[in-house]
């Protein structure tokens, strides 16, 4: 038995930031359930014209439900074209309908969706999105897919897609079908499966437009992408600090992901001795992941400092797997205990996923767990004795208590919504305005006061405390969340000067199955979706989840 | 379409239910800690077919001993009442009735009792002022009245209820159009206006041609 992680060092904020996807990202999680279940895919609708204006259906219907992308192709002149959430147009704009919407859906459908947070959709939507065409390679493959040529491969590598979505909302927002109406659904009942889909089937209609306006320009001359070419486009996303806030506003889920991921660690390293398959497995996923860092590219000094201390862990991997470390006992944990004093984070994290590479049949079913009943996880035990409560405190945020918030470095930021689109922003609280309306996600400060007032307080239960202190409901509730859920809270002071949001958005993005992270500032993050994914017309004719570090292997192909 | 004389309604969906009451409940002068009690409460009790947000509206319109802005004339704040007690859930005696202080909408109490009785698989009754409800593993039962301040009475049963309860419900419901409309104008007072500073530094992603 090898027991889980410590959160002290696996939810620091710059661990956090260095997470890379796995077996249970969800992305690849969607297409093995899609895969295994038997899905079906078709594209019952595409009036699209030659300027890419129109509608289009992707279907998929599986053996208890069907579910269907309606896409909408709109003319964007190129000066409206922005990935900042105050845009009002877009390239394309998406909805996720449960059924088969009718004529009077599209109808009702065409009215709102490309309207997006200004429109309202119907519980009968289960997502909302809109992406814009890449301006550096959408009119290149265009160009050159008319004149029966495929485009520059280069080009096509340095960007990775064709669409960048720019907004992916589910949950209940602008009227979609709330979260709660998912649970025990057919394919849905999991974390950001909905969200996923969605993506999956924007990639589609992506290649598929970009083809068909090529055939409008070339007429008869014109071509599609070669598959392992069209493979290699995924899906671009911008990413800001609207998503910042989830990953403290959900520490019940937050938990389910990162225990998902710790005890799938822990039964691989479990693991007596490593037979052919998992050793030739791993190392094949090593080599792939190379190559996938070899051509990860960014040009941000933060990201760039620690991709080039990932390649040089790998390669440091690479050396140390020829000397035969998976062959004695315990191959596994072997591996681990060096990876941990010899590499990087970054490559600590890589290791990690690696490791799960070849144990699918090991881990997969982790990903069931990776829920969580928030409204069960919601009420606070007032039986609790103050003792009880300041020990559970000390142990699980004594990260928090050590910092000294009388430093204005340590209270240097403030997180608020702005008036302007009600998305979380960052101040700087010495210089901006609006520090009075700062929202709660102070955690570590909120915990020394908790410790403070607890320092003062008389013995009694914590219903009584509360009575007298109701400002410390929301930190006593987290409190009590850790003792049975270790990985609720992210362990670092989220308003400290040297805070970078970047780390929490790659957090849940790599949990997602993002891939590429490119930083654009310590705020926002591009990256990509489902590159080398199949399509959904070749889902089942490729081998399963082998997209993830690279092009399938040809030998998979034959 | 309303109907002539009929008051007007929207259509929202739990999570923008929960969202809003979130904000609005802050935007009123109340704390964080006890905006989020109000947020999950409003939406568990929409869930259950329950005028929720009509009920919250009610609670902000009208004077009460509140724990947050320290105001001590009127009923006890629903709010502080529910946090409380949900709180003390666990620790209520089987058959033995609790008479609870004169508190602002009592039909609020009925939240944190229902999340109690999924967490405990317990059994709890409420009654106010005619009114009485039963608390279960499986839902609600009984009918609630809107009532503006009460000396309510929690029971916890050690028998099990039986016939049809009310489960949650996660489809989009009609509301109140003046009710959400004054929840929203008190949600904007947790809004911080841009500036141009906070234009250049405080946002997410930024312009770029390189894309």
């Amino acid at each position: 038995m090898i027991p889980l992680r410590d959160p002290d060092t696996v939810m620091r904020l710059s661990r956090l930031g260095c997470a890379h996807q796995t077996r249970l990202s969800f992305m690849r999680v969607l297409l093995r359930k899609l895969r295994r279940e038997g899905w079906r895919f078709d594209r019952p609708a595409w009036q699209i014209d030659a300027k890419g204006v129109g509608h289009a259906v992707y279907r998929a219907r599986g053996p208890r439900r069907t579910y269907c992308l309606v896409a909408f192709g709109h003319d964007l002149p190129e000066d409206q074209r922005t990935d900042r959430v105050i845009a009002e147009a877009w390239d394309a704009t998406f909805t996720l309908v449960d059924g088969d919407p009718s004529p009077d859906d599209i109808a009702r459908l065409a009215a709102n969706v490309p309207l997006q947070e200004a429109g309202r959709v119907s519980d009968r939507e289960l997502v909302l999105s809109r992406a814009n065409r890449s301006a550096r390679l959408w009119d290149h493959v265009v160009a050159r897919l008319a004149r029966g040529a495929q485009p520059d491969p280069v080009r096509l590598a340095e960007v990775g897609y064709l669409m960048r979505t720019t907004a992916v909302y589910g949950s209940g927002k602008f009227g979609a079908a709330d979260h709660g109406a998912l649970s025990g659904r057919a394919l849905m009942d999991g974390p950001f499966r909905a969200e996923m889909l969605t993506v999956w089937l924007i990639r589609a209609f992506c290649l598929d437009l970009v083809e068909h306006m090529a055939r409008a320009t070339g007429g008869t001359d014109a071509v599609t992408l070669c598959p392992d070419m069209r493979r290699g486009l995924g899906i671009g996303n911008s990413t800001g600090l609207g998503m910042a806030p989830f990953l403290v506003n959900h520490p019940a889920l937050l938990n389910a992901w990162i225990s998902a991921r710790e005890t799938a660690l822990a039964r691989v390293r479990a693991l007596p001795a490593a037979d052919d398959g998992t050793r030739r497995g791993f190392a094949a996923a090593l080599d792939q992941a190379r190559t996938l860092v070899a051509g990860w590219r960014s040009d941000h000094p933060y990201q760039r400092r620690k991709l080039a201390l990932l390649a040089r862990d790998l390669e440091g991997l690479r050396r140390h797997l020829a000397h035969g470390p998976l062959l004695g006992p315990a191959p596994w944990d072997r591996l681990w205990t060096w990876a941990e004093a010899k590499l990087s984070p970054e490559g600590q994290d890589m290791t990690l996923s690696l490791m799960l590479e070849p144990h699918g049949a090991l881990v997969d079913d982790l990903a069931e767990e990776m829920g969580a009943d928030e409204a069960a996880q919601f009420q606070i035990d007032g039986s609790w004795d103050l003792r009880r409560l300041g020990a559970c405190l000390r142990r699980h945020y004594g990260w928090a208590l050590a910092y000294d918030y009388t430093d204005p470095e340590r209270c240097a930021q403030f997180w608020y919504v702005s008036e302007a689109k009600q998305e979380p922003r960052l101040g700087r609280r010495a210089k901006d305005a609006g520090a009075t309306l700062e929202q709660p996600l102070d955690i570590a400060r909120r915990a020394a006061a908790l410790a403070h007032d607890l320092r003062a307080a008389s013995d009694g239960t914590v219903a009584a405390f509360l009575t007298r202190a109701p400002q410390h409901r929301r930190i006593v509730r987290r409190v009590q969340l850790c003792a049975r859920a270790p990985y609720a809270e992210i362990r670092d002071n989220l308003i400290d000067a040297g805070t970078r949001p970047i780390d929490m958005l790659r957090a849940k993005l790599s949990f997602f199955g993002a891939t590429r992270f490119d930083p654009r500032s310590d705020r926002w993050v591009r990256i990509t979706m489902f590159q080398h994914a199949p399509f959904p017309h070749e889902l089942h004719h490729l081998p399963e989840d082998a997209w993830a570090y690279g092009p399938v292997p040809l030998g998979a192909l034959a | 379409m309303t109907a002539p004389g009929a008051a007007a309604e929207v259509t929202r969906t739990l999570s923008e239910i929960a969202a809003l009451t979130l904000k609005a409940v802050r935007g009123a002068g109340c704390r964080w800690s006890l905006a989020e009690e109000a947020a999950m409460a409003v939406r568990v009790l929409e869930a259950h077919g329950l005028p929720g947000v009509a009920t919250l509206d009610e609670v902000l319109r009208h004077p009460r001993a509140c724990p947050c802005t320290g105001a001590k004339e009127g009923a006890r704040c629903a709010i502080a009442a529910l946090a409380a007690l949900g709180d003390g859930t666990a620790t209520l005696a089987p058959q033995a009735p609790v008479d609870l202080p004169h508190t602002q909408a009592p039909m609020m109490l009925i939240a944190p009792l229902l999340l109690a009785a999924r967490r405990l698989e317990a059994t709890f009754v409420l009654t106010w002022a005619g009114s009485e409800v039963t608390c279960a593993l499986d839902g609600l039962r009984g009918d609630a009245a809107p009532c503006a301040a009460a000396r309510p009475r929690v029971t916890r049963l050690l028998a099990r209820p039986t016939g049809p309860a009310r489960g949650p419900d996660t489809s989009s419901r009609a509301l109140p159009q003046g009710a959400w409309n004054r929840l929203t104008r008190l949600a904007d007072a947790t809004l911080v206006p841009e500036t141009e500073a906070s234009r250049a530094s405080g946002a997410g992603p930024c312009e770029t041609k390189e894309d």
